[in-house]
């Protein structure tokens, strides 16, 4: 642990800390410099892990009688990097808002956020990672919120990555009973000896938390939310961050793609179903248009895609180059400059057909036809989408003209309308909220019929023993009184035996019975 | 019998001595009357503590004295590892309650009764934690039943509070009596009312009688826990107790029930004898989580809406029991400490707001963020503590009991519907701070002038979750010795 690496990992998780305290007491001004210096040292740190190479090395710390592990590797630094070069790029265009929240409190946000990122990034075990990422969420959340009269952006985007952090743990937990280690290394490992419906439990969790981390249809509601707030703390931490932790998820999670061919298959269709899902429903957006969202989940699910097929050197390519598309797309609707359809599509293009010439070898014929059908799919609608300027127009408004239609049957339209009002609205955007009030009804519905039941039986229960009781009583106190009485009269009909009796006169001619008795007493004692 | 074990009885005798001091002292003024409960439960508390180097060294500390010769019954206490986490939680929570009894308005008459009833409560827990006699045992256990019931019954809120308590009352005595029908089966067959002899011979009886023993032990002691359907007396107690009962209620003597789980069940009969029932432990304890949170969303009252969380919480418990495995078992010995500490700082929380706002309904109640920063900033921590937000406490335990429940061999997708049965609990509990703290309905007057004893202890609650949350380590060996002390190796 003594080694450079270590030692700078270490500082750059407990620097940012430090500065988040320091944060707390300083001016408006001081702040910002202070902020860029943190940002500096974080970005030096980074590029100097880079340059010092792969490093594994075990803490003193301990969580749950195993050692704090790390893994310094050039993948999670390089998205890292990235995740820093994006936040240099905000910052420096915006520099540190007076928004909802004070400077001061954002500043603090991206210190937790920086020394979160370290650990997920870097933890050789699964529970810190875990641990990071539900930080991080619970920071995407706050900082979501535009004002505290109405927390139920915070509520949503908790609760949508909670979901998501839920799934993780379960597949986490079921990994830790045949491997008994939270190292990650190890857990993959040994997923391989699972049985095939616990290795289905481990994959469908884990994807079910990338897809959520990386706001992929149809779980993007929470981003959306997000990035409605227009801080730049908001957009890095939801947009940059909170995604390149997914897409690490993605990456550190591949081998268990491998163990069955069945998973690729699925993962394949999978991909491919939300891939033009996504092409869909973004054509009938009731929001904005927004080639960030599109762009994004393209590439989320084309490296979902990969990930289930590819090597992984090129699928942590992909990854990098992936992210740092979303940096661009985020930073040219800042500066609000709009890109040109033709230039996102044949982006798009270049960069799948190269990967393709990359990694033809390695992939199967079904995914390699997959693979470039979805894509030339997905960069054609990027150009019909950026071509045809969507924005604000919802579907009623297309239906109501036809000459803006795309040239797709009304029946394409049914289904991708269904799709986006009942699954991406209905169930994962609103879903949520209507989710939380269903509860709420079936929570009223319970407390008044079963709770309340319960308590009718109890106190009719009560009552009844009470009744019961009070009856018992009574034939007690009945009871009682003729016990009473008989006493009474009992003992009325011996004093008036006694008053009787004492009313006679004495019989003195009798005397001589006792005095014989007594003689012959003594006479016997004598004797 | 060593300095150590004269010392263990320390424990039980200073609460005795201080309740009678009370009894005497019947000029003492509120303050002193809580001084006095504090120094005692100081001293209960430090006594364990210096008896922990004779647990590290491997020994349980014994102190016997013959109680009934003729019947084999007698004043016996064991400090084992198990006894000693339940023991120094209850012992804990009951003086974090008295602190903060202080500031409380509850308790101004008749205070030396008072705080004579909180000690007797307080021991009841004790004494039951540490009884190495089934007799002792039981006698603790109704000492802890009378109290409790007494306080409310003379200290309680609102009318109902004789109703209340009688249905409390004879509903955990119920439990109570289920509990004392297996005591005295193990006593008639065996002849000792020894707990340690008992844990030794308990499983050579026959496998009908212990069926029907842990059927009865389980269902006793799950009404202690207040597990669906027989938690209808928690709500009430919980509502109508003054607040430093509620406190000890909540945090303290719920708690008692998983010890009875463990302390009889599980260590008399062997884990495969309790296997048959496990797959019924961790489905009502599933149940029970969820029908809890269930409530705690559709209650108004702010006082029921965490007493309803315990409901949920100690299904929670209950499910890692169920799976009879290490992970599950050590975690739900962690989640009671942990949701002892929680509960005490919520309903510390609450007994603050019904101070300064005097409304319970969370309909009427709003906007109180600004005006009580600290308060908000310390229930923001305990419900997210509640809601398994690491590296707040309950999510270590949390992830234990998944995992038991994963390791359990029964179905996955039960361990997966209770593990998401918890997103419940975060709904409920962000709807209770969000109304609190940021609705828009504010109360007509809100007194801030909070007294510094409800701001110290609350506050103190606060960081000692934080602090438990932080270095989980201790815990968790204390609960795996504390396994090993009842079943002699980890499962």
């Amino acid at each position: 642990m003594t080694d450079p690496s270590s030692i700078i990992l270490l500082l750059l998780m407990g620097i940012p800390l430090l500065f988040g305290g320091v944060f707390v007491f300083l001016g408006q001004t001081t702040l910002r410099r202070f902020f860029y210096v943190l940002l500096a040292i974080h970005s030096a740190g980074l590029l100097s892990l880079l340059m010092l190479g792969d490093h594994d090395f075990s803490t003193t710390l301990v969580f749950f009688n195993e050692a704090i592990t790390f893994s310094i590797t050039a993948t999670p630094t390089i998205l890292f990097i990235l995740c820093l070069a994006g936040l240099w790029l905000l910052a420096w265009q915006h520099r540190l808002p007076l928004a909802f929240f004070p400077a001061r409190v954002h500043a603090i946000f991206i210190s937790v956020a920086l020394s979160a990122g370290c650990l997920a990034f870097y933890s050789g075990q699964f529970m810190m990672r875990y641990i990071a990422l539900e930080v991080v969420g619970l920071l995407v959340a706050l900082t979501a919120i535009v004002s505290f009269a109405n927390l139920i952006p915070f509520g949503v985007i908790f609760l949508i990555l909670r979901l998501g952090d839920l799934s993780m743990l379960a597949a986490i937990l079921i990994l830790y009973q045949p491997a008994r280690t939270l190292d990650i290394n190890t857990m993959i490992t040994q997923a391989a000896q699972m049985p095939f419906n616990s290795q289905a439990w481990v994959l469908a969790g884990f994807l079910f938390a990338v897809i959520v981390k990386v706001a992929l249809f149809p779980m993007g509601g929470w981003l959306q939310i997000a990035r409605e707030n227009k801080q730049f703390i908001t957009i890095w931490i939801s947009a940059i961050l909170m995604p390149a932790m997914g897409y690490y998820l993605l990456y550190r999670i591949a081998p268990i793609f491998q163990y069955q061919s069945v998973f690729q298959i699925v993962t394949l269709v999978l991909a491919s179903a939300m891939l033009l899902a996504i092409m869909l429903v973004s054509y009938l957006r009731v929001i904005p248009f927004s080639p960030f969202m599109l762009l994004n989940g393209v590439l989320s699910a084309m490296a979902i895609l990969l990930a289930a097929y590819l090597i992984p050197d090129l699928l942590a390519l992909y990854l990098f180059i992936a992210l740092a598309a979303r940096i661009v797309l985020l930073y040219q609707e800042r500066v609000q400059v709009s890109l040109p359809p033709l230039g996102s599509a044949l982006l798009l293009l270049a960069l799948n057909t190269a990967f393709l010439l990359a990694g033809c070898q390695q992939l199967p014929m079904p995914a390699i036809i997959a693979w470039m059908a979805l894509t030339v799919l997905a960069s054609a609608w990027l150009y019909l989408m950026g071509k045809r300027d969507l924005t604000a127009k919802t579907l009623q408004q297309v239906l109501v003209h036809p000459e803006e239609r795309l040239p797709l049957t009304l029946f394409t339209y049914e289904i991708a309308a269904w799709l986006y009002h009942q699954l991406e609205i209905g169930v994962f955007h609103d879903g949520l909220v209507k989710v939380r009030d269903g509860f709420l009804q079936a929570a009223d519905w319970v407390y008044t019929n079963i709770e309340g039941g319960m308590e009718k039986i109890w106190t009719k229960l009560g009552s009844g023993l009470i009744r019961i009781s009070k009856s018992a009583l009574r034939q007690e106190e009945q009871v009682s009184h003729k016990a009473n009485e008989g006493i009474q009269t009992a003992l009325r009909s011996i004093d008036k035996q006694e008053i009787q009796a004492a009313a006679k006169e004495i019989r003195w001619d009798l005397i001589w019975i006792p005095v014989v008795l007594v003689v012959i007493l003594v006479y016997l004692m004598m004797g | 019998m060593n300095t150590y074990a004269y010392l263990l009885s320390g424990i039980t005798l200073l609460p005795v001595l201080g309740v009678i001091i009370l009894i005497l002292w019947k000029k003492a003024t509120k303050t002193q009357a809580a001084i006095l409960g504090i120094i005692s439960e100081s001293c209960a508390l430090i006594i364990p503590i210096i008896l922990l180097s004779e647990l590290r060294a491997g020994r349980s500390v014994v102190f016997s004295l013959p109680w009934i010769p003729n019947m084999g019954i007698s004043f016996s206490l064991e400090l084992n590892w198990l006894s000693l986490i339940f023991l120094i939680t209850e012992v804990l929570v009951t003086l974090a309650a008295m602190i903060y009894s202080l500031g409380d308005k509850d308790g101004e008459k008749r205070s030396h009764y008072y705080y004579a009833l909180l000690l007797l409560f307080s021991l009841g827990m004790s004494g039951t934690t540490l009884a190495d006699d089934v007799f002792l045992f039981y006698i603790f256990w109704e000492l802890m039943l009378i109290a409790s019931c007494l306080l409310i019954i003379s200290w309680g809120h609102g009318e109902n509070r004789l109703r209340v308590a009688l249905k409390y009352f004879i509903i955990t005595h119920i439990g109570s009596l289920m509990v004392l029908v297996c005591l005295i089966l193990l006593y008639v067959n065996f002849g000792t009312a020894s707990l340690s002899a008992l844990t030794v011979q308990a499983a050579s009886l026959p496998a009908q009688t212990q069926v029907f023993m842990i059927i009865f032990f389980l269902i006793g002691f799950c009404i202690k826990m207040a597990i669906f359907p027989v938690h209808l007396w928690l709500p009430d107690a919980h509502t109508v107790a003054p607040m430093p009962v509620t406190i000890i209620l909540a945090a303290a003597m719920l708690s008692m029930g998983t010890y009875g789980v463990l302390r009889f069940p599980v260590a008399l009969f062997s884990l495969e004898a309790m296997q048959p029932f496990a797959l019924w432990m961790m489905i009502a304890g599933l149940i029970s989580e969820v029908y809890g949170a269930l409530m705690a969303l559709a209650e108004k009252d702010i006082k029921r809406i965490i007493a309803y969380s315990s409901v949920s919480q100690m299904g929670y418990i209950l499910f890692g029991l169920g799976s009879l495995t290490h992970d599950g078992m050590v975690g739900s010995i962690m989640h009671v400490i942990y949701h002892a500490i929680v509960k005490a700082l919520l309903f510390m929380v609450v007994g603050i707001l019904l101070a300064a706002a005097h409304e319970r309904n969370i309909d009427k109640i709003g906007g109180l963020a600004k005006k009580m920063p600290v308060i908000t900033v310390c229930a923001a921590i305990g419900v997210l503590g509640i809601s398994g937000m690491p590296p707040l406490g309950i999510f270590n335990s949390e992830w234990m009991i998944f995992a038991g429940g994963f390791d359990s061999g029964f179905p996955i997708v039960l361990t997966v519907i209770t593990l998401l049965g918890s997103i419940l609990t975060v709904i409920y509990s962000l709807r209770f701070f969000g109304k609190i703290f940021f609705g828009d309905t504010k109360p007509e007057k809100v007194d801030t002038n909070i007294s510094k004893a409800l701001l110290i202890s609350t506050v103190a609650v606060t960081v000692f979750l934080i602090i438990e949350g932080l270095t989980p380590g201790p815990l968790l060996t204390w609960s795996e010795l504390g396994l090993v002390s009842i079943l002699g190796g980890l499962p």
